[in-house]
């Protein structure tokens, strides 16, 4: 990611993306260097997002998809390598190739809470415990928009305290965190990317730590502001009931790929991949019979090291070919428009 | 099979003492439990399910009530007027399985000294025999006996928590309390804990006490769900009814608000309103009431008895009407 000023804009000068997208990942690769050896964290993912567009990444823990979204975010830490392309539109209409920026650099700085936010598992632990929840969400306003008096910064921040379901605002905005429940932080953490009225979210994991009705309302109230403000989110989570009910599309990872795509109906009712499928079974559903064994797919997600250009799944795969699915690399399959998947069975179907 | 009561709770209450302030975690709990089954106990966060399990292995000790443990030869023994002496030798029968398994276990002990501890200071096993037993139960919850001597760390989540699986089984315990066993796992080793702990219970007919947020995963694995709300039980009753048929509106909205994965899932969410409250202040009469749709001028008054209804306990003044209103 370190390339000098000039050859940056050199990469920025012919990018084009389809002009319904706010968001197109072209082959991302993300290594994670650790000790003695590298992780291929991401291995050449490829999706991209429409404006208003809710996408869910799915997956276990270790496939990639925080990584992938942190990527997008420009907030990996410096142990992590990026390739390929992210290319992104600007409030402004520019297109630019996130990859080539400077993490550190001002034009990200620039993008980053204003136009991009994102909000995280832990609310309890994404806010600094001293100082009050209306100078934590001031700050971004001030920071981004210099021109802004504390006063009215302190207004915008009571606006979206108020919007965002939080009882008595004018009491709360001079509160500290640890004065909020987890439902309350999340409300706050959600009202905090609001501030700057970013047009692309990414949320990682953002009802995880939550109760399953304080869960209800926190989704519901994502679903509604991104109603109004016409935003984009990138819904990270490994909860498929979540992903059901608040997503258009869906990208199941799996060791640092896409294994297949789709909306969310190709991916519920007509899932291709024995990856999708079998974390689908695995599920113990609320209408399924309870004698019903649960399915179970037979061991562990590898680490990815030294991988070779190969499915990731094949070693838990009842449907492996051996001496394909272990050792080539394999192409995208059309299953139907919009629904893709990487397997080798697609091609047996013709 | 006939139904042999091993556990009775009866007013279980444990309340929390700290400067000034006394939270009541549990209130008047009571519940019997049958040899083989497994009661899934469900709440949110500060409900008490957690502090129920300890009290019943007594990790904490009850302000007040009982715990009944229906021994094969020395009759009923009430767990919370045992000496230490005493408890010592009831201990094996009951065992616990902790959520995370990354801090249930010593991580420096090898996995071979962490399975075999209890047998140690239970048993007088000699050492042949420790390792024959432990190798046998690693080979039933399907760890690798060759990697018995090395140390947590090597091992994934979902080994470790078969590990921590292995050591509440060595002694052959009667029950089992799991809170929160397979919630820090993926979907895909969730699903391998769940049958295997339901293969351990067919074969040793092991009664499980399964404590847990996760709706469907307690649906699927017990056999009577116990509903909890701020340190009471607001429901409890035979599974498959209680889920088809919430008969308290606490359990109807817990049971609305599960996330189900399917995008055409009808749901006719009952969204509450506000947060669990504060359980050192718990609103008066019925606790529930402040974020009730149902409620009338008694919930805030009055406190409703957990009460028979067919087979069906419910402490809800106004019990059924969530359900008629559909």
């Amino acid at each position: 990611m370190k390339k000098s000023k000039k050859q940056a804009r050199i990469a920025q000068e012919a990018l084009s993306i389809a002009p319904e997208h706010i968001l197109e990942v072209r082959d991302l690769k993300v290594d994670i260097k650790v000790d003695d050896y590298t992780l291929n964290a991401v291995r050449g993912v490829s999706f991209s997002m429409k404006k208003g567009e809710t996408l869910g990444l799915v997956g276990e823990s270790g496939c990639g998809k925080s990584v992938t979204s942190k990527a997008v975010m420009g907030i990996n830490p410096d142990n992590c390598s990026a390739r390929g392309q992210i290319l992104y539109r600007r409030k402004s209409g520019e297109i630019m190739d996130l990859v080539q920026l400077e993490q550190d650099g001002p034009t990200y700085r620039a993008i980053r809470g204003a136009e991009m936010a994102m909000i995280f598992q832990e609310p309890m632990t994404s806010f600094s415990p001293l100082y009050t929840i209306g100078n934590q969400l001031s700050e971004i306003i001030l920071l981004h928009e210099p021109a802004t008096t504390k006063e009215q910064a302190r207004m915008r921040v009571l606006e979206m305290l108020e919007k965002v379901g939080i009882a008595n605002p004018e009491k709360r905005i001079d509160q500290y965190p640890h004065e909020f429940s987890g439902g309350m932080l999340q409300r706050a953490l959600i009202a905090m990317m609001l501030c700057c009225n970013p047009d692309f979210l990414i949320a990682d994991e953002p009802t995880t730590a939550l109760d399953v009705t304080i869960q209800a309302q926190i989704l519901d109230l994502m679903k509604l502001l991104q109603k109004e403000f016409g935003m984009s989110i990138l819904f990270i989570t490994h909860d498929l009931g979540t992903v059901a009910s608040m997503c258009d599309n869906v990208a199941v990872m799996y060791l640092g790929e896409i294994v297949e795509y789709g909306s969310v109906h190709q991916i519920f009712h007509n899932p291709q991949h024995p990856y999708t499928k079998g974390l689908l079974r695995s599920l113990p559903k609320m209408n399924q019979s309870r004698e019903e064994k649960l399915y179970v797919i037979d061991g562990i997600v590898p680490l990815p090291v030294n991988m070779p250009p190969c499915c990731g799944f094949y070693d838990r795969c009842e449907k492996c070919v051996k001496g394909v699915c272990d050792c080539q690399a394999i192409r995208e399959y059309t299953v139907e428009p919009g629904h893709f998947v990487r397997c080798v069975m697609m091609e047996q179907r013709g | 099979m006939e139904k042999n009561v091993i556990l009775e709770i009866k007013n279980l209450s444990k309340v929390y003492e700290s400067k000034g302030a006394s939270v009541k975690a549990l209130t008047d709990v009571s519940l019997t439990v049958n040899q083989g089954e497994t009661v899934g106990i469900v709440g949110e966060s500060g409900c008490g399910k957690t502090t129920l399990g300890r009290c019943v292995v007594r990790g904490i000790d009850a302000t007040s009530g009982q715990v009944l443990f229906h021994t094969e030869d020395d009759g009923v023994i009430d767990f919370l007027q045992t000496t230490k002496a005493q408890m010592k030798k009831y201990r094996k029968d009951i065992q616990m399985i902790f959520q995370d398994p990354y801090a249930s276990l010593d991580p420096r002990m090898t996995v071979f000294d962490i399975i075999s501890e209890p047998l140690r200071y239970n048993s007088n096993l000699s050492k042949r025999e420790i390792e024959e037993a432990v190798g046998k139960i690693a080979e039933q919850v399907g760890l690798n006996k060759a990697y018995l001597r090395r140390y947590p760390h090597a091992f994934s989540g979902g080994q470790r928590q078969r590990i921590g699986i292995a050591r509440s089984l060595i002694l052959q315990p009667k029950i089992i309390v799991c809170d929160e066993a397979v919630s820090a796992l993926d979907v895909s080793i969730q699903a391998q804990i769940i049958n295997l702990l339901e293969d351990l219970q067919k074969e040793y007919n092991l009664t499980y006490l399964f404590i847990s947020h996760a709706l469907s995963v307690v649906r699927h694995i017990s056999d009577r769900v116990l509903v909890m709300y701020l340190g009471k039980v607001v429901e409890f009753g035979e599974t498959d009814a209680l889920f088809a048929n919430p008969m308290h509106p606490y359990t109807k909205a817990l049971l609305s608000a599960a996330p189900q994965p399917d995008p055409d899932a009808v749901i006719d969410r009952v969204v509450l309103e506000g947060e669990v409250p504060n359980p050192a202040a718990p609103p008066s009469g019925c606790h529930f009431h402040p974020r009730c749709a149902y409620k009338t001028a008694r919930c805030a008054k009055e406190a409703p008895p957990l009460v028979e209804h067919g087979d069906r306990m419910v402490a809800c003044w106004n019990c059924g009407c969530c359900s008629e209103a559909d």
